[in-house]
């Protein structure tokens, strides 16, 4: 055998097949002579899938984005409302990013059939030319349409599955937050308890905590109707009273809950003072009710 | 009007000649004889329908190879890149050289053909390839050296 090196020049010279400028000027004018009168444009459906689906994505997605943090979440903190609201808003969000999917796929599918058609149709007529012009048939229209056919199956396969993606994840979202709904009404329910106590609202304390209920506060025990006197006795009233909860309660449990806050209260007269609240939730014929409320605060004996 | 026409097709006949050969064996070496053909035929088209823009360029054969390289992308990959030559045609070459290159990446492919093979300068390869002059050496000593194992150096002395 010669040198390797002469083997590749030998192997390169025996089986390339060289272009020639006439080949290339010859085709150029065999190509002009057919070229239809006004060529139409077309693009690769598999692109104008990817494309319809992005700029879908985007343009719907951008708009309802751009509502979402024009309008943004409303409510008091330490009510309850800003939690509320964003959960809701993060409910709703998913199932939008599910419709705005499905519209996109659809639009994107849309969009690749008419690329697709269009451009069988420009090869129709190229064909047709062809045909009109020089006996041979054109030769590699075949090989350019199946591999298109397969890019555009191809896409479409990988739009579904990102759908099917979507819908599982949308479906998971729902599951784990249906999973997660009793710790979120143990929440709804201490803010509302929370309010209760800054609004001096006896009849609310009532409505939110069991029969058996306890308040203890270091030493002492009250029972619900001492609670609710305490609330609306007008003590706390002329004092200013207000408490608002640090962050989100950390609840546990799964019935009966348990649950533990930091509060920050205030008076008018300018103290401020932080405590930690902890609850007992109990899951009743009327809904959930606080069972026992203990409050440990920085002078707690 | 008629000699702007014959002066471009004059000076594209020269392009051609002085671009074709590297652009042909490059492209082959790539993607294979079939394909390697087909996209230099495309490529060179498109650089007659281009030329007013591709007669400015500083490094058409490097242009030109990454428009031949999207052309070929538009082909199916045929099984058999690289075919077997009969022996009468190639008498010095081992029958197994079209596996052995095959095997290799295409960039150890076309470095070592383009250097080895057909003695193009590593800068003239770097220019077509768009790499470094030494990631062409790399490649082109690297593809040597697998083609060389491969084969077992079936080399007369």
């Amino acid at each position: 055998m010669s040198e390797i090196e002469t083997q590749l020049r030998d192997y390169f010279d025996a089986t390339v097949e060289r272009v020639t400028v006439e080949d290339v000027l010859a085709g150029q004018r065999v190509f002009e002579t057919i070229r239809p009168v006004t060529p139409r444009r077309t693009w690769h459906p598999a692109w104008v899938a990817v494309g319809a689906f992005a700029a879908t994505a985007v343009v719907l997605g951008g708009t309802i984005g751009l509502g979402a943090v024009l309008t943004g979440p409303t409510g008091d903190v330490g009510s309850g409302g800003i939690t509320g609201v964003v959960r809701e808003a993060t409910e709703a969000a998913s199932w939008w990013w599910l419709l705005i999917a499905a519209i996109a796929v659809v639009i994107a599918i849309t969009g690749a059939l008419i690329a697709l058609r269009r451009r069988h149709e420009t090869h129709e007529e190229e064909e047709d030319t062809m045909a009109t012009t020089i006996d041979a048939p054109p030769a590699e229209t075949t090989g350019t349409a199946d591999r298109n056919h397969r890019g555009l199956i191809v896409t479409i396969v990988v739009l579904a599955v990102a759908l099917l993606a979507l819908g599982a994840w949308a479906i998971y979202q729902q599951t784990a937050e249906s999973e997660t709904a009793a710790p979120a009404a143990v929440q709804e329910l201490l803010d509302d308890y929370s309010a209760a106590w800054n609004d001096y609202d006896a009849e609310a304390i009532l409505a939110l905590t069991t029969e058996d209920f306890v308040f203890v506060n270091g030493p002492t025990t009250n029972d619900q109707a001492e609670t609710a006197a305490i609330v609306s006795g007008g003590y706390l009233e002329s004092i200013g009273f207000q408490a608002e909860h640090v962050g989100d309660p950390i609840v546990t449990g799964d019935g009966p809950y348990y649950a533990a806050v930091v509060i920050h209260q205030t008076i008018t007269s300018g103290l401020n003072q932080d405590g930690i609240s902890t609850f007992v939730v109990v899951d009743t014929a009327d809904g959930l009710k606080v069972k026992s409320y203990v409050y440990t605060g920085p002078d707690t004996p | 009007m008629r000699s702007a026409s014959d002066a471009n097709e004059r000076e594209f006949t020269r392009f051609v000649k002085e671009t074709e050969p590297r652009l042909s064996y490059a492209l082959a070496a790539a993607y294979g004889i079939e394909i390697g053909a087909e996209a230099t035929a495309d490529a060179l088209a498109w650089a007659w329908e281009n030329w007013s823009k591709v007669e400015e360029m500083k490094n058409p054969a490097g242009y030109l190879y990454r428009v031949g390289q999207s052309k070929a992308r538009r082909y199916f990959r045929p099984v058999v890149l690289f075919p077997a030559v009969p022996p009468l045609e190639a008498p010095g070459v081992d029958p197994d050289l079209h596996l052995a290159l095959a095997h290799l990446s295409k960039n150890q492919r076309v470095a070592a053909v383009m250097v080895h093979g057909l003695g193009y300068t590593e800068r003239e390869v770097a220019d077509l390839l768009g790499m470094s002059r030494w990631s062409v050496r790399t490649h082109a000593e690297r593809g040597l050296s697998k083609l060389k194992s491969e084969l077992e150096v079936k080399i007369d002395v």
